[in-house]
């Protein structure tokens, strides 16, 4: 018992980790801009993809074929903000997340025409190492992912505080239109976070291309969760965001040990009805008087 | 006077010569018409394109061979997804706006949706790649020209206790109509046969992540895991249980044969079994018309038969299959419905197929040949034939 406890924990910490790293983009723009950014799921799948392509069938060295997926990933995350959300109007909270939505289906079948259906991953089966916590394995990749996650947000909370274009950030977030008046370019800034949510996404990629494979679908799987642990998180924080992806991940895997294991999803959609229904501004987030998306 | 009773009898005998035509060749189509469901997009869309190639190679022997007794045949192809509510919108489409007498269809929730249609509209469905149990029996309108899952897993399970010494199973299912399906299924089928059934678990069809459940499979200790994934699930997930350091005897049917599963799989798919329709006889030697296929698909398609494996012959051979009924039906001046394809493909008994001798039985389902294949350095390997009487015999 004691192992499958400890075994469902470590399990819960790699996938909470991984919610994490997505969230801490999602969350990133959303504080800036206010933005649904649901695109940023299907920008991760695509750069899981480019990835593939520059590294395993090109064969390029893996900082190059990580630059190229940065590039990509950013050209995406651009276009979606100033060809995309920047055409509808703010006050359209509709339009914008609708416009999200279809952004997102778009990629994923754009990745589906190019890439086709089947699974595709970063690395073969017996390839990986792993390591035991008494009884209770640990695979590199999920080591891997929980130290990427952990370095990832305390270089973000680091930037947020340290330098200039990280404390306008947390300016228009609090409060865009007096951010706007002490002369803080707003614009620039949102451009700036949407560049970062993209470079943030190609470590969630390329983890989740090496421990899962990539399928057309796994944009989706990984918004929705990321949207789960934003909200638990609170939103406006991206300490937050990674540690509700935590919690999230080891409820999961917890509850996987004795409930039906296709609950998992179900369970945490409850968890964040639950936040959304009685504690809205969830566990680190500001006190909420109006939702902006 | 006489020039207008002249004008009025030449027309008169010209109509009656029309008349008199045979109304065969007045009702007689440009082309008949069939349909195809196939799984173009959504989770299970790696085998769509396998799929629409069969069909193709298919279509083009038919039509050089004078199509349906000199009609040409056309094919419709729409896309399910996998997906009842996308598949049950297909059907509509093929009998409001295409009006076929018959269609190729593949997944079981989406074939089990469908079938009501189809009985109600007088069309046949001819089930060539979903396995699921309750497909035997689902309606006379549904027949299936692969053996089931249930036929596949008696002969896994009797390979795996009576030949591999396997005595302890779980199971691990995809959470759709297939997997509770099957699962219900080896729940009594593996007792029956004399082994310990522990538990399962389950998966969402579009989980890329299994560590929760391999880790509840470990805790059980089985000897083996029965697999009720499809192909392009089940590398991830031999990888994962590999990395996680679960290494029991996998075993499954045939959604194991997909070339994701040992390229994805590598070291973890290594020596783990399975069972699929065999193309092979008892001396292991390939049946012609699978011989012909295969070497047709890799002058098109330039893929081995190791990379193409059974999907595409599933759907090549329907294809030949309902032309064959067609012209049954065509050359009996009887009207293209379902249900006149429905007998003429009953009447089919013993037909000489790529699997050698195949008969479709009363419930809808066919007796073929099973093999039990294994993964031996990234290939798909024969191991072991079942015949026709020793599958009905488990």
């Amino acid at each position: 018992m004691t192992e499958l406890i400890t075994q469902l924990i470590i399990n819960g910490f790699v996938s909470g980790a991984r919610y994490g790293l997505v969230a801490l983009g999602f969350a990133l723009v959303l504080s800036v801009s206010g933005y649904i950014h649901f695109a940023h799921g299907a920008i991760c799948l695509i750069a899981g993809y480019v990835f593939y392509s520059l590294w395993v069938q090109l064969a390029m060295p893996w900082p190059v074929a990580g630059l190229g997926t940065m590039a990509a990933g950013i050209a995406l995350a651009l276009f979606a903000y100033l060809a995309v959300y920047r055409q509808v109007p703010r006050k359209s909270a509709h339009g914008v997340f609708i416009c999200a939505l279809g952004m997102m289906i778009f990629l994923e079948n754009s990745a589906q025409l190019f890439w086709g259906s089947e699974s595709l991953s970063l690395r073969a089966g017996g390839q990986g190492a792993s390591y035991l916590i008494g009884q209770a394995v640990l695979t590199d990749i999920g080591l891997a992912t929980i130290v990427t996650a952990i370095a990832l947000l305390a270089v973000m909370v680091c930037f947020m505080r340290a330098t200039r274009t990280g404390r306008a950030m947390r300016a228009i977030a609090d409060h865009r239109d007096m951010a706007n008046v002490v002369g803080i370019n707003v614009q620039r800034i949102t451009i700036v976070a949407f560049v970062i949510s993209a470079i943030l996404a190609v470590p969630a990629a390329v983890l989740a291309g090496l421990d899962e494979g990539l399928v057309p679908h796994l944009g989706t799987e990984l918004i929705l969760s990321a949207v789960a642990a934003t909200i638990i998180g609170g939103i406006g924080s991206l300490s937050g965001a990674v540690i509700g992806g935590l919690l999230i991940g080891i409820v999961q895997n917890l509850a996987a040990g004795w409930l039906p294991t296709s609950w998992m999803n179900s369970i945490t959609f409850l968890a964040m009805f639950m936040f959304i229904a009685f504690h809205p501004s969830g566990l680190f987030g500001k006190k909420l008087t109006q939702v902006e998306v | 006077m006489r020039r207008i009773l002249k004008i009025a009898a030449t027309a008169l005998a010209g109509g009656v010569a029309l008349a008199s035509l045979p109304a065969a060749a007045q009702d007689k189509p440009d082309a008949y018409t069939i349909g195809a469901m196939l799984q173009l997009t959504g989770t299970a869309a790696a085998s769509g394109v396998f799929q629409q190639n069969g069909i193709a190679i298919a279509l083009d022997e038919i039509n050089a061979d004078g199509g349906i007794n000199g009609t040409p045949l056309a094919i419709v192809t729409e896309d399910q997804g996998c997906n009842p509510r996308i598949g049950v919108n297909a059907m509509n489409k093929l009998v409001h706006v295409d009006h076929v007498p018959a269609s190729m269809i593949g997944c079981s929730g989406v074939s089990l949706a469908a079938a009501p249609i189809a009985e109600r509209s007088d069309v046949l469905l001819l089930n060539a790649g979903a396995v699921s149990p309750a497909l035997a029996n689902a309606s006379p309108y549904l027949l299936n020209s692969i053996p089931l899952a249930n036929q596949q897993a008696k002969v896994m399970v009797d390979y795996a206790i009576n030949t591999l010494n396997l005595k302890k199973f779980a199971v691990y299912y995809r959470n759709d109509d297939l997997g509770h399906d099957l699962n219900e299924f080896l729940e009594q089928e593996i007792p029956r046969q004399g082994g310990e059934y522990l538990g399962s678990a389950s998966y969402d069809t579009t989980a890329t992540h299994h560590a929760p459940q391999i880790t509840r499979l470990k805790a059980m200790q089985p000897d083996a895991v029965f697999a009720a994934t499809l192909g392009n699930e089940t590398g991830t997930i031999l990888k994962q249980s590999f990395e996680l350091r679960f290494t029991p005897v996998w075993v499954g049917y045939s959604g194991f044969e997909n070339s994701t599963t040992p390229r994805i799989g590598g070291e973890a798919a290594e020596g783990q079994f399975y069972t699929v329709n065999s193309s092979s006889d008892e001396s292991g030697n390939m049946y012609p018309e699978a011989k012909h296929f295969y070497d047709e698909y890799q002058k098109r398609f330039d893929k081995s038969p190791s990379a193409v494996g059974y999907i595409a012959l599933q759907y090549y051979e329907a294809t030949h299959l309902l032309a064959d009924a067609m012209r049954m039906v065509d050359s009996a001046k009887q009207p293209m419905t379902g249900d006149n394809i429905r007998k003429a493909l009953l009447k089919l008994d013993g037909f000489k197929s790529v699997y050698g001798l195949t008969s479709f039985q009363e419930n809808g389902e066919v007796l073929k040949p099973i093999m039990v294949k294994t993964i031996k350095d990234g290939k798909f390997e024969d191991v072991k034939l079942y015949t026709n009487e020793e599958v009905a015999g488990l």
